[in-house]
């Protein structure tokens, strides 16, 4: 900011001097804005800090590139996803570590391929946890969740395809007008994930419709 | 000719520029304006806009992204308010969006809304109630001025206090002298889902000549359900009571949505400013967030019909024939008793939000 604008010139009068201030002031006007912090520094000068891009580190931070999708680390029930490396083809924890929790060396974690063509008719695509609990033994209980029943996968609709398992929307990727192209990736899940099956008994038409499913409910999801 | 002199009061070029110095060094050396700070979902950014060409001067809105059950909010606006991915969404198929059409933006397309309308807080604003205690003693209550705002200089307002028996009225005046003046709107989101509905309709029961009515639950909507959240400006956001069950009784059917208040914007007037001087830019804004993650929401289960017994009668009476026409007579009542102990159970699906 140089302040030689607003001094007097010769043969200036002081109306057209104070009109000129009136001018740089308004010009100088800060809007109240989240990023702007204030702060009096030596000489009674006043800085105005912008606050720097700090990206936000939330679990299940999702970005989006040409060479896939990755999902930093977040947990369902106390566990790491999977997801499949499109790279080694191998489905990994989301954390690079394996089963034991020892980071695997000289591997990076797994990157999800996107697939475009699989998207919404108007250009959406769904980046999923999806949980899918193992059956139950004969003695009608559940085993314990592991991470391998836990993946993040591609998805058309928030809530996922029936297919009985639990779908849970981590992020949606907006296509470009012609679909070639990553538009934007909205995250929509910012906390770790508690998941809980509501069961109920199947009604009669469920039944008709599925005979298999003896047991229907509501897969519910809640941060953690 | 006698001549008066006169000191005219002036600023020597030297004192001036002394003066610019310290101005200069009591204004901000640097603010640079960028968007790419993180902005929790539903942030709301009012700013002012002004169209020389089109002659617009007016506070206008955004609000950031926001999800439920991982769709985005909906907004209806007037399309030269709608981003350019938005009229390239809808003309996609040929349609071609008029210059003044009202189109649904999603919140994913960066869609711009105009402030509509204000309510006025503190000094210059109606009393929204009456209190009124055992003794007659009434009391004028009105939306209370935040702190935040009485310290920037918004009057608490007018209150009148008075008797009911004995007539004296009282009006406590404004401890500030020339107070600013406060302006606020409310953005709400709302959630369709399916509500509980109470429907008659009248039976033939034959054996004994007459009719009978027959209440029964419909789970239902008047009208399709929007899937995805919406977002509306209100001037004053009341959120709708509590589902009463007597309401259902009365044939009153349970509301459709559910809603969340997502933000108030305030606005603060500049000192010395008067109640009947236009919201311009001028004005500083304020938000005060309600919503600051994306949701998850279920509705209630939708009530399953009573298993009870049913009221029968066994006198053996006419072998048999008065018991079957007395039990066909309770069959009405005894459907009407399980839906209403059903409506009693459940008397609406309101839902739940949760963060995710």
């Amino acid at each position: 900011m140089n302040s030689d604008q607003i001094k007097v010139r010769a043969g200036e009068s002081v109306e057209e001097a104070w009109n000129r201030l009136v001018v740089w002031v308004e010009s100088l006007k800060l809007t109240r804005h989240p990023s702007y912090r204030v702060k009096e520094i030596a000489g009674g000068g006043i800085q105005v800090i912008s606050n720097q891009v700090t990206q936000f580190s939330h679990p299940f931070y999702t970005s989006a590139s040409f060479s896939g999708i990755r999902v930093s680390t977040g947990i369902v029930n106390g566990l790491v996803p999977m997801m499949k490396d499109h790279i080694t083809s191998r489905t990994k924890r989301i954390d690079n570590r394996d089963e034991k929790g020892k980071p695997i060396a000289k591997e990076s974690p797994p990157m999800l391929d996107l697939d475009l063509a699989k998207s919404s008719e108007d250009g959406r695509i769904f980046i999923c946890v999806r949980v899918a609990p193992a059956p139950k033994n004969s003695k009608g209980t559940a085993p314990e969740l592991t991470s391998k029943e836990i993946t993040i996968v591609q998805a058309i609709k928030p809530d996922g395809i029936k297919d009985g398992a639990g779908y849970h929307p981590l992020a949606m990727i907006y296509l470009s007008q012609d679909r070639k192209s990553i538009g934007q990736v909205f995250q929509i899940t910012h906390h770790n994930l508690l998941y809980r099956f509501q069961e109920r008994n199947a009604t009669a038409e469920e039944l008709l419709e599925s005979p298999k499913e003896k047991t229907v409910g509501r897969h519910i999801f809640r941060s953690t | 000719m006698s001549s008066h002199k006169i000191d005219i009061p002036t600023i020597p070029a030297s004192l001036w520029n002394e003066t610019m110095d310290v101005i200069a060094r009591r204004l901000p050396i640097n603010f640079e304006s960028f968007h790419q700070i993180w902005q929790h979902p539903w942030t709301v950014s009012p700013f002012w806009f002004e169209d020389e060409k089109e002659r617009i001067k007016e506070w206008r809105f955004k609000v950031a992204p926001g999800f439920v059950n991982g769709l985005h909010y909906e907004c209806d606006i007037k399309s030269p308010l709608a981003s350019a991915r938005t009229i390239e969404r809808l003309e996609v198929d040929g349609k071609k969006v008029g210059k003044e059409e009202v189109v649904t933006a999603w919140g994913i397309e960066s869609p711009t809304m105009r402030v509509d309308g204000t309510r006025v807080i503190g000094s210059g604003s109606d009393p929204t109630g009456v209190s009124v205690t055992e003794s007659g003693d009434l009391t004028t209550t009105a939306e209370a001025v935040p702190k935040f705002f009485q310290k920037l200089g918004v009057g608490k307002g007018v209150q009148l206090t008075g008797n009911l028996t004995s007539g004296v009225q009282e009006v406590v005046q404004e401890e500030q002298k020339d107070p600013r003046i406060l302006r606020a709107f409310d953005i709400v989101m709302r959630l369709d889902r399916i509500s509980l509905r109470v429907e008659t309709g009248d039976i033939e029961v034959a054996a004994i000549g007459g009719f009978t009515q027959l209440l029964s639950i419909a789970v239902g909507r008047s009208s399709p359900a929007n899937p995805s959240p919406t977002i509306y400006q209100t001037s004053k956001y009341v959120a709708p009571p509590p589902s009463n069950p007597a309401d259902l009784f009365e044939g009153i059917g349970d509301r459709e949505y559910d809603e969340l208040k997502v933000a108030t914007v305030f606005f603060l007037s500049p000192p010395e400013t008067t109640l009947d001087e236009p919201l311009d830019g001028s004005w500083t804004p304020y938000v005060r967030h309600d919503l600051f993650w994306n949701l998850a929401y279920l509705p209630a289960t939708i009530p399953t019909a009573l298993d009870s017994t049913p009221i029968t009668i066994r006198t053996g009476l006419a072998g048999g024939i008065g018991d079957a026409i007395g039990n066909q007579i309770l069959s009405p009542l005894n459907d009407a008793y399980a839906e209403a102990v059903t409506r009693a159970k459940a008397r609406s699906l309101e839902g739940s939000f949760w963060t995710v």
